[in-house]
C-alpha cells in the first residue's frame, strides 16, 4: 500500500521557514526561488559559472506540446512557464558560461504518427533534455523512440501505472513532473474519509483506462480505510447525459469522480438537479470546471481536487507563491498547474546539467536521480518509478476566486514497477 | 418509483433532440442523396455560436438561440455551394467525402475559434427542476420535449401540406423527373442544406445546457442520431421520430438498470438486432416518401 502521510503543522513551520532562508539566500546571489535547495547554482550576471564548468555551446532545450488546437492539452500555459524559467535563468548569467536555448516542437496528441514523426525532428535537433509530451496515450507511443534518441525527456503529466510498470517498455529516458496517479488517488480518498468524515463513497469514472485505474486504486484506498465502494459506476468520457449513474449514488455521502472536465461537470450539473448535495472529490479537472463554472455554484463549492499544486492560491508554498508571482507580472493571467511544469521542468533540466556538469544528454540522464530540487510545485527529486513530483495538495472551492490548499501529503517515492 | 420517472423523462428528452438530428440528417439525405457527415459538427457549431452571441453581446438566451439558428442556416447554405453544388453531377459517395472534410474543417475552426476548453451554454429555464412524485425533472428536459414536438409537427406539415415539401418529395422520389416538370433543384437543395442545418442547430442549443459543449460535442450526438434514423427506417419522419425515442428511451432505462456503463453501446447493439429481425426498420412506408 502506498504510505501517505499528512504535512503536520511543525513539519510546516520548518519548510516554511527554510524556505524563506532560501529566498533569502537566493534572492542575494540573483537566482530564482524555485532553485536548488543545495546551493545558489544560477550563473551570476557577468557571465560565468558559479557551478565551476564551462560548457563549449550552449544548453538547448526542447519544448514537445501544441499551444493551440483541438485537443485539450493545446494550452499555452506550459510554453508561458517554461519562457519565463529560461529568461529568468539568463537573466542570472545563464549555464556553463552561456545562455539557454529553446526550440518547441508541436506534438499533436490526437494524431499518434504525426507525435513519432514530430519527437524524431525535434530529436534531430540534438537538444540535452527535452520536456513535454502532455497526452498519456503519446509517452508509450514514443517509447522505442526515446530510448533510441537517448534523451531525456521530462513528462509534463501525471505518471501512470502502465507508464512506470515496465511491461510496456516505458523508455528508462523518461521522467515524469507529474505525480503518480493511484499516490493522488489514495490522498483524495484518505482526505474524503479521514478528513470530511465520510463513509458511504460512491466511485464514478469513465470506462478508458484512465478511469478504470480511478475505479482500481479508489476501492483498494477504500479497502485499506476498511471501506467499501457504496457504488460504482463507469460511464463513456463522450456521455451526454448521467442521470442513471448520478441516480446509483443516492444514499452516498460523497462520490469519488476520475474522469475528465466534460463528464465531471456533467456528473456535478445532475446532482444539483437531482437534488443531491454531497460533496465531490475529483482530479485535476474539477480546477478546470470551477475555473471556467461549468457547474451551478452549490455543487461547486462542495468539490475538492486532488492535484500536485494549487497556484491559484499559493499561500501555502513560498516558491510556489513567487512562480505566481513572476507569472502574473508577466503575462497579466494568473498561473495555472500547466505553467508550473514548463517551468519547474526546465528548472529542474538546468539543475540536470549543471549536477552532470555536461550538456551530453546520456550525463545528464545519469545526473537526473541525483537532483533534489524545491520546484514550485513541490519538491522534485526522482524515484525508482522515474516519478519526481511527491506532493499532493487537498483543493476546495468554497471560493471560486481564490480556491483554498486544504490538505498538504507529502508522498512516499514509488519503487520501479509502480 | 422516483428513479423510474427520472429515467423515463431523460430518455424522452434524449429521443427528442435524436429525432431533431436525425430528421436533419434524412431530410437532406432524401432531397439530395447525400450523407451529411458535417452533420454533428453543425450541431455544435450551432451551440458554438448561442454561447459566443451570449458572450459578446450580451443578449439572453432565446435571442441567442435565435440568432445561432438563422446562423446556421446560412452555414448550411455555404456547406451546400462549397461540398455538394460542384459534386451534384459526381457520384455521390464523393459529396459524401466532401462532407466529411467539410466535418473535419468546421471542428479545427471551432477548436481554433473557441478553444477545446469545454464552455456552457445558458438557458432560459436555468436550474429550474420540477417534481414528481418524488422525481426531480429539469426544466429543460421539459423544454426539449415541448420544443421537438412543435418543430417536428412544423417540418411534417411542411413536407406533406406546402408546395417545397412536394417538390423535395419529388426530388426523393424521382430527381430527373422532378427536374424536367420544373422543380428549381438548385433553389431546393441550397434550402434543403440550410433547413438540415437549422435543425442540427436547434438540437445543439437545446441539449447543451444540459451538458458541456466541447469541439467534438455534436459527433455522439449524430452517431447516436443515424442509429436512430436506421432503426426507425431511413425512409419516413414518422419511423426516424420512433427510432429517436426508442434510442433514448433504451439508453436510459436499459443503461440505468442493467448494463450499467455501457449505455452508449445499447443504441448501436439494438440497431442491429432490429436489423437481423427487420431489416428495413421499425416502420417504413412501402413507397420512398417523407
Amino acid at each position: 500500500m502506498t504510505h501517505v502521510r499528512s504535512f503536520g503543522r511543525t513539519g510546516r513551520a520548518i519548510a516554511i521557514c527554510s524556505a524563506l532562508a532560501l529566498v533569502s539566500t537566493v534572492a542575494a546571489c540573483g537566482g530564482s526561488p524555485s532553485a536548488s535547495t543545495t546551493s545558489s547554482t544560477v550563473a551570476p550576471a557577468s557571465g560565468g559559472s558559479s557551478t565551476g564548468f564551462k560548457l563549449s555551446a550552449p544548453v538547448k532545450l526542447g519544448f514537445l506540446w501544441e499551444i493551440q488546437g483541438e485537443s485539450s492539452v493545446a494550452v499555452s500555459d506550459m510554453q508561458r512557464g517554461a519562457t519565463l524559467a529560461v529568461k529568468e535563468i539568463n537573466a542570472a548569467g545563464g549555464v556553463g558560461g552561456h545562455e539557454v536555448t529553446d526550440f518547441r516542437q508541436t506534438l499533436p496528441p490526437l494524431d499518434l504518427q504525426a507525435t513519432v514523426s514530430d519527437f524524431l525532428a525535434a530529436a534531430g535537433q540534438n537538444p540535452t533534455v527535452m520536456i513535454g509530451v502532455p497526452s498519456p496515450t503519446q509517452v508509450p507511443a514514443l517509447a522505442t523512440d526515446i530510448s533510441a534518441a537517448k534523451i531525456p525527456v521530462l513528462v509534463t503529466d501525471i505518471g501512470q501505472p502502465n507508464d512506470v510498470n515496465g511491461v510496456t517498455g516505458m523508455s528508462p529516458y523518461t521522467w515524469f513532473l507529474g505525480n503518480y496517479d493511484p499516490q493522488l488517488i489514495n490522498a483524495g480518498i484518505t482526505y474524503q474519509v479521514k478528513d470530511l468524515g465520510m463513509n458511504r463513497i460512491g466511485i464514478m469514472a469513465g470506462n478508458d483506462s484512465y478511469g478504470q485505474e480511478g475505479v482500481t486504486y479508489a476501492t483498494k484506498a477504500l479497502a485499506s480505510l476498511g471501506l467499501k465502494p457504496f457504488a460504482t459506476q463507469q460511464f463513456s468520457e463522450q456521455a451526454t447525459d448521467l442521470t442513471s449513474e448520478v441516480l446509483a449514488m443516492k444514499g452516498a455521502n460523497a462520490v469519488f469522480n476520475w474522469a475528465y472536465p466534460n463528464p465531471v461537470a456533467l456528473q456535478l450539473k445532475t446532482m444539483y438537479q437531482q437534488g443531491m448535495n454531497i460533496p465531490t472529490m475529483t482530479d485535476e479537472s474539477g480546477s478546470l470546471v470551477a475555473g471556467l463554472n461549468l457547474a451551478p455554484a452549490d455543487t461547486l463549492s462542495k468539490m475538492s481536487v486532488a492535484g500536485p499544486c494549487n497556484p491559484a492560491n499559493p499561500s501555502y508554498s513560498p516558491s510556489l507563491a513567487t512562480f505566481v508571482k513572476a507569472y502574473q507580472a508577466a503575462y497579466q493571467t494568473p498561473a495555472t498547474p500547466n505553467s508550473t511544469w514548463g517551468y519547474d521542468g526546465v528548472y529542474f533540466a538546468i539543475r540536470a546539467i549543471e549536477a552532470a556538469k555536461s550538456s551530453d544528454p546520456q550525463k545528464v540522464q545519469a545526473a537526473i536521480p541525483k537532483v533534489s530540487m524545491a520546484a514550485a510545485c513541490g519538491p522534485f527529486k526522482a524515484d525508482g518509478a522515474h516519478i519526481l513530483n511527491h506532493q499532493a495538495t487537498i483543493i476546495t472551492f468554497s471560493s471560486l476566486t481564490a480556491p483554498v490548499t486544504s490538505k498538504v501529503f507529502q508522498l512516499s517515492p514509488t519503487p520501479a514497477g509502480g | 418509483m422516483s428513479t423510474l420517472i427520472s429515467l423515463l423523462a431523460s430518455g424522452i428528452s434524449l429521443g427528442g433532440v435524436l429525432a431533431l438530428v436525425s430528421v436533419g440528417f434524412l431530410l437532406l439525405y432524401k432531397a439530395t442523396g447525400v450523407l451529411n457527415f458535417a452533420h454533428g459538427d453543425l450541431v455544435t457549431l450551432g451551440a458554438y455560436v448561442a454561447i459566443w452571441v451570449i458572450a459578446e453581446w450580451g443578449l439572453p438566451s432565446v435571442a441567442a438561440y435565435a440568432l445561432a439558428l438563422i446562423a446556421l442556416f446560412l452555414v448550411g447554405v455555404i456547406v451546400e455551394r462549397i461540398a455538394y453544388a460542384p459534386l451534384r453531377k459526381r457520384p455521390p459517395l464523393v459529396a459524401v467525402i466532401a462532407t466529411l472534410a467539410a466535418a473535419i474543417m468546421i471542428e479545427g475552426l471551432i477548436a481554433v475559434w473557441q478553444g477545446a476548453n469545454p464552455k456552457s451554454l445558458a438557458s432560459p429555464v436555468q436550474n429550474v427542476i420540477f417534481t414528481i412524485d418524488g422525481a426531480r425533472i429539469p426544466a429543460q428536459e421539459v423544454l426539449i420535449v415541448v420544443a421537438a414536438v412543435v418543430v417536428l409537427a412544423a417540418v411534417l406539415f411542411v413536407f406533406e401540406k406546402t408546395s417545397f415539401g412536394r417538390q423535395v418529395r419529388a426530388m426523393a422520389a424521382d430527381p430527373e423527373m422532378a427536374q424536367l416538370n420544373g422543380v428549381a433543384m438548385r433553389t431546393l437543395s441550397m434550402l434543403a442544406f440550410g433547413l438540415s442545418a437549422a435543425l442540427a442547430c436547434l438540437a445543439g442549443v437545446l441539449i447543451a445546457p444540459l451538458n458541456e459543449v466541447t469541439p467534438t460535442f455534436g459527433f455522439t450526438l449524430m452517431i447516436s442520431g443515424f442509429a436512430a434514423a436506421v432503426l426507425g427506417g431511413f425512409g419516413s419522419i414518422g419511423g426516424v421520430i420512433l427510432g429517436s425515442i426508442v434510442v433514448g428511451l433504451v439508453q436510459n432505462l436499459l443503461g440505468g438498470y442493467v448494463l450499467q456503463g455501457y449505455a452508449e453501446a445499447l443504441p448501436f447493439i439494438l440497431m442491429f438486432l432490429v436489423l437481423v429481425v427487420r431489416p428495413e426498420g421499425l416502420l417504413v412506408l412501402k413507397s420512398s416518401r417523407l
